[in-house]
């Protein structure tokens, strides 16, 4: 699903990523683990085109992540979700769905289905501006439920969340991966959710890949945030 | 070209522009002079005796068009300066681009949706004009030339969009707006003083300034040419087909700066 091959990524002189190299395969829910600093924004923006790699090849769904058909299933959930104001939540999630090829009856049931899975049902008439931060983080995700994505990518989901909504999108983030087909990958430093929801991880400090597998062959029974401590202290 | 996601980022940018205060307050502004114009009209006409009152209607009627089309100036910039740099301020930019959405897809949506807005805003205020004008003269104003007059007045409002749609990118609105105004009576200037010359003195004396002015006139749309066509159609010049040479000139020199804006954007990190 996502093939990194040598890639690396110069900003001016900063070297964001240096001959990163690492794969994701279907149905897999993938960590993309570091520090602040270490890349893994820069890593994301690339996947989807909004960076452009100094050197290597970037594939996403078999295709060169400069071709936009690489996009097609593809849902993308940033840091902190934002979107145009004047928009109400339903709007919001409506125009996703309608993005993504929804119409008529089937965008209405399916956007209604996404804000009910993700309980701001009751507020789909307010507008962005006035629902709370953490109310704006949970429309961004129903922006990726109200269509069929084979692929999410979530940059720092959890960033900013109180305890209670990380709880919630963790559980969605499960019965997200819960699908078999569908990918997922997230980016983030916050390692405590990351061990239970994810079958696979990379490790990314300095713009490096120390580390890439399976998460339980990696950890070998010890916890993940023992094992990233060392590996990024001993670098 | 992905015409299902272009229609919708269309009918997005219209969502999003029309809310735009700014314009909402020229559009106000704009009703208001047409309607003390009406009205000046209206006193000229009842407490000076003047009989010919279409006369004075239609040359009221071609003053207000030329206002409307200065006003629709300001307009095509704030809609262009606005109509991408928005995405950028509200963070949406890269959900956007995260779409299946080639980025010249993405300008061209963006550019034809704000386009649309200010030919709304140019033909509401023309409409209204029309209709006032009508209470209080008896000419006739809707004819082919008012026709052929919007279409290059509309050519204009698009070449002003994607210029500042453009600018926005890289420089700060309000120095943008500041930037594209003096860039528009720069070039209309330059254009007049170079159009008046003729093709045999128009190389001659070069100078660094001529050879600067000679660059715009060549490789942009000229504005101010496009300008005077929409005045002669107003007063009643018909289509010349020598004008060909001119309207695809100004096509060619618009597709030149619509692909420069694209390879530059398809560039642009976000």
């Amino acid at each position: 699903m996502i093939v990194a091959e040598s890639i690396s990524k110069k900003y001016g002189k900063y070297l964001a990523l240096d001959n990163v190299s690492l794969s994701v395969k279907k149905g897999e829910v993938f960590a993309l683990l570091g520090p602040n600093g270490a890349g893994k924004t820069t890593f994301v923006k690339s996947l989807l085109g909004l960076v452009h790699l100094s050197e290597g090849k970037l594939l996403l769904r078999g295709k060169e992540v400069s071709d936009a058909e690489s996009r097609v299933g593809v849902g993308y959930l940033p840091e902190k979700f934002s979107f145009h104001n004047y928009y109400t939540v339903y709007g919001c999630v409506e125009f996703f769905g309608k993005m993504n090829g929804l119409k008529g009856s089937e965008l209405r049931d399916k956007t209604l289905e996404a804000l009910d899975k993700v309980g701001v049902a009751e507020i789909s008439t307010k507008k962005l501006d006035s629902i709370s931060k953490g109310q704006l983080q949970r429309t961004g995700i129903a922006t990726l439920l109200v269509s069929d994505n084979q692929l999410i990518i979530l940059d720092e989901p959890f960033s900013g969340l109180d305890p209670l909504a990380i709880k919630e999108l963790k559980d969605i983030i499960a019965k997200l991966a819960s699908d078999s087909e569908r990918t997922v990958f997230i980016n983030s430093h916050i390692l405590s959710e990351m061990e239970k929801i994810c079958d696979s991880m990379a490790i990314l400090d300095k713009g490096k890949v120390l580390v890439s597998g399976k998460m339980g062959e990696l950890l070998s029974g010890a916890s993940l945030e023992d094992y990233f401590y060392k590996l990024v202290k001993d670098v | 070209m992905n015409l299902g996601i272009i229609k919708i980022l269309t009918e997005n940018t219209i969502a999003k522009e029309y809310r735009n205060k700014a314009l909402l307050f020229i559009f106000i502004f704009t009703l208001g002079v047409i309607t003390l114009s009406t009205m000046l009209l209206d006193f000229i006409n009842k407490n000076f005796n003047i009989t010919e009152g279409a006369q004075i209607g239609d040359k009221g009627f071609f003053i207000m068009f030329l206002a409307i089309s200065a006003i629709s100036t300001v307009t095509s910039i704030i809609l262009g300066l606005n109509c991408i740099k928005s995405d950028f301020e509200s963070s949406s930019i890269s959900q956007i681009l995260a779409f299946p959405i080639k980025r010249i897809e993405f300008l061209i949506a963006r550019v034809f949706g704000a386009w649309i807005i200010a030919l709304i805003f140019f033909l509401f205020s023309i409409g209204y004009t029309i209709l006032m004008f009508s209470l209080t003269s008896s000419g006739t104003f809707i004819n082919g030339s008012l026709f052929l007059a919007t279409i290059s007045m509309g050519a204009n409002m698009l070449t002003l969009i994607t210029l500042s749609a453009f600018i926005s990118l890289y420089i700060p609105k309000l120095f943008s707006f500041i930037i594209l105004m003096v860039f528009r009576t720069y070039t209309a200037a330059t254009g007049s003083y170079l159009m008046s010359l003729g093709p045999d003195k128009l190389f001659a004396d070069l100078s660094v300034f001529k050879v600067i002015n000679l660059f715009f006139y060549f490789f942009f749309p000229r504005m101010q040419e496009m300008d005077s066509y929409s005045k002669r159609f107003l007063e009643g010049v018909d289509f010349d087909i020598s004008s060909l040479a001119f309207f695809g000139h100004y096509f060619v020199a618009f597709v030149i700066l619509f692909s420069l804006f694209g390879l530059l954007f398809s560039r642009k990190e976000i």
